[in-house]
């Protein structure tokens, strides 16, 4: 039986290792993710699917010490600068010993990240590369 | 366009009241700015009103408690920005020649609303909510960068420090503790920098102004204090925002607000604003043009926004001492500021103060700049 969710579907695969989708507007070339439905720069209509890179900067981070609503303290969080142009805000994993650094190469990892009643709700987060 | 005077202004006690209504806060606040100006409740033409949570026509509900009934009333909700909405609703209504006399109130009980003591789930599509995002979160990531570029984690606690200071001289605030550098840093951990006492605690309050064409205010008053500039904005995209220290609608609202006052930051002689985490207010001196681009620690470390420094930030003690009833602090900080420029602040009172700046930033809505309105009112007697 499966029981593994998406957070959201068309935002990731599990290929390779984890993927995020983008799209990028044919007109003006600007990346979103995730992807927009329309170019919000251009207002181009005519997007284009991409693979967005597995790759990118810490842009910065924080460590959680109170509850949110599906993680328990402590936690990471951090904004990622990928190579095409798009922060992506996402969790990082969180382990005794990782001291987060600005400027830190992290990479892509797709996990189950919380349980609602008997689904595993499945998304990406950070961590960083070893 | 005609000038515009602030004749009258209120507060209610702020604090956490589970007990009391919106109506009954906001009543104290309107029944405050009555007795302020001495004008009857007859005289009022027109009124807005701001809530964020609950809402359902607040104005009547608060109005009909003073016996204003029967005219035009306009309810807003524009997150920690509907204060600062609110009185320039009612300021472009008298600004046009439409009405003479008019109140603007905010109001909010944040202890009743539905974010009291809990998070609210995110919306379903609301993914970066899921993920772990809230306003201390990107506060924590804020402070991290700031810290890349010089800032130490003293100079956010020394700005929640400034701020306790000031509220221990404002009768009206919630906490009146003065509270060490040490003390701030020690306080329990939310999100890493921001400690407990870095953030504004929840709190509920509301505030009223009166409002009337400046003929009309000569009629009441001796000491109108005059509208220079009233200035609102929405945020663009979130991709635009690429340094997540400014606030590129924040720098719009304050570029507009100096073009239409006619002023220069340097004339301004004290500022009240935003301050829901402590970190954020150094950020906001550099909106605000209170200094040169990456000096708004250095600003902070020279003493010149403490009281007695040049230009004094938060007298009343920001929403970091008063508390932060989401709606009413817009109506708030220009109430701090007229009391300034009457020369009525007692204790905290910015000395000789001419011209005065009330800033609101707020709002974190997905795929928009965090910080996704903003307000700037400049007053001057
Ligand atoms: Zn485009």
């Amino acid at each position: 039986m499966d029981n593994r969710t998406p957070l959201k579907k068309g935002l990731f695969d599990e290929k390779d290792g984890g993927r995020l989708h983008g799209n990028q507007c044919a007109t003006c070339k600007r990346v979103y993710f995730p992807p927009a439905p329309f170019c919000y720069d251009c207002l181009g209509r005519e997007m284009e699917e991409i693979i967005l890179s597995r790759r990118g900067k810490l842009y910065s981070y924080t460590i959680g010490r109170m509850p949110s609503t599906h993680f328990e303290p402590p936690y990471a969080l951090g904004l990622i600068d990928l190579p095409e142009g798009v922060r992506v805000f996402a969790p990082l994993i969180m382990t005794e010993d990782e001291r987060y650094r600005i400027g830190m190469e992290m990479e892509l990892m797709i996990d189950e990240l919380w349980q609602e009643e008997d689904q595993h709700i499945v998304a990406y987060r950070f961590k960083p590369v070893s | 366009m005609r000038d515009v005077a602030v004749i009258g202004i209120g507060q209610s006690a702020f604090g956490k009241f589970p007990w009391r209504t919106a109506a009954d806060l906001g009543a104290d606040a309107v029944r405050a700015a009555f007795s302020d100006c001495g004008i009857s409740p007859k005289a009022i033409e027109v009124a807005y009103c701001a809530r964020a949570f609950d809402a359902s026509c607040t104005a009547q509900d608060v109005l009909k408690e003073v016996g204003i009934r029967g005219i035009e009333m306009i309810n807003v909700e524009n997150a920690c920005a509907g204060g600062a909405t609110s009185l320039r609703g009612l300021w472009k209504e008298i600004a046009d020649g439409r009405h003479d006399v008019g109140i603007a109130v905010g109001v909010e009980s944040m202890t009743t609303s539905p974010i009291a003591g809990k998070l609210i789930p995110p919306e379903k599509s609301d993914i970066e909510g899921h993920l772990g995002l809230t306003m201390p979160a990107m506060f924590g990531m804020v402070a991290r960068r700031q810290m890349a570029q010089g800032a130490r984690i003293e100079d956010f606690a020394q700005v929640s420090v400034k701020n306790h200071h000031n509220g221990c001289l404002n009768p009206q605030a919630q906490y009146k503790k003065e509270f060490s550098v040490e003390d701030v840093l020690q306080s329990r951990m939310i999100c890493d920098p921001i400690t407990l006492l870095m953030c504004c605690p929840n709190t509920d309050g509301a505030a009223a102004v009166i409002l009337c064409s400046m003929d009309v205010a000569k009629r009441y008053t001796t000491q109108p204090i005059r509208i220079m500039a009233s200035a609102l904005c929405s945020a663009d995209y979130k991709y635009t925002q690429e340094d997540i220290c400014l606030s590129p609608v924040g720098q719009k609202v304050a570029t507009m607000a100096y073009e239409m006052a006619g002023v220069e930051p340097k004339d301004i002689d004290l500022v009240e604003m935003h301050d829901a985490f402590a970190n954020e207010e150094i950020l906001r001196y550099e909106d605000l043009m209170l200094c040169e681009p990456g000096e708004g620690i250095r600003l902070l470390r020279s003493g010149a926004t403490a009281l007695g420094g040049r230009i004094p930030v938060n007298p009343s003690g920001g929403l970091l001492a008063l508390g932060h009833p989401l709606s009413a602090s817009g109506i708030r900080t220009v109430c701090e500021i007229v009391l300034h420029l009457r020369g009525q602040a007692g204790a905290r009172q910015v000395p000789g103060a001419t011209v005065g700046l009330a800033q609101m930033l707020g709002g974190l809505v997905s795929n928009l700049e965090h910080g996704t309105v903003a307000g700037v009112h400049i007053l001057a007697r």
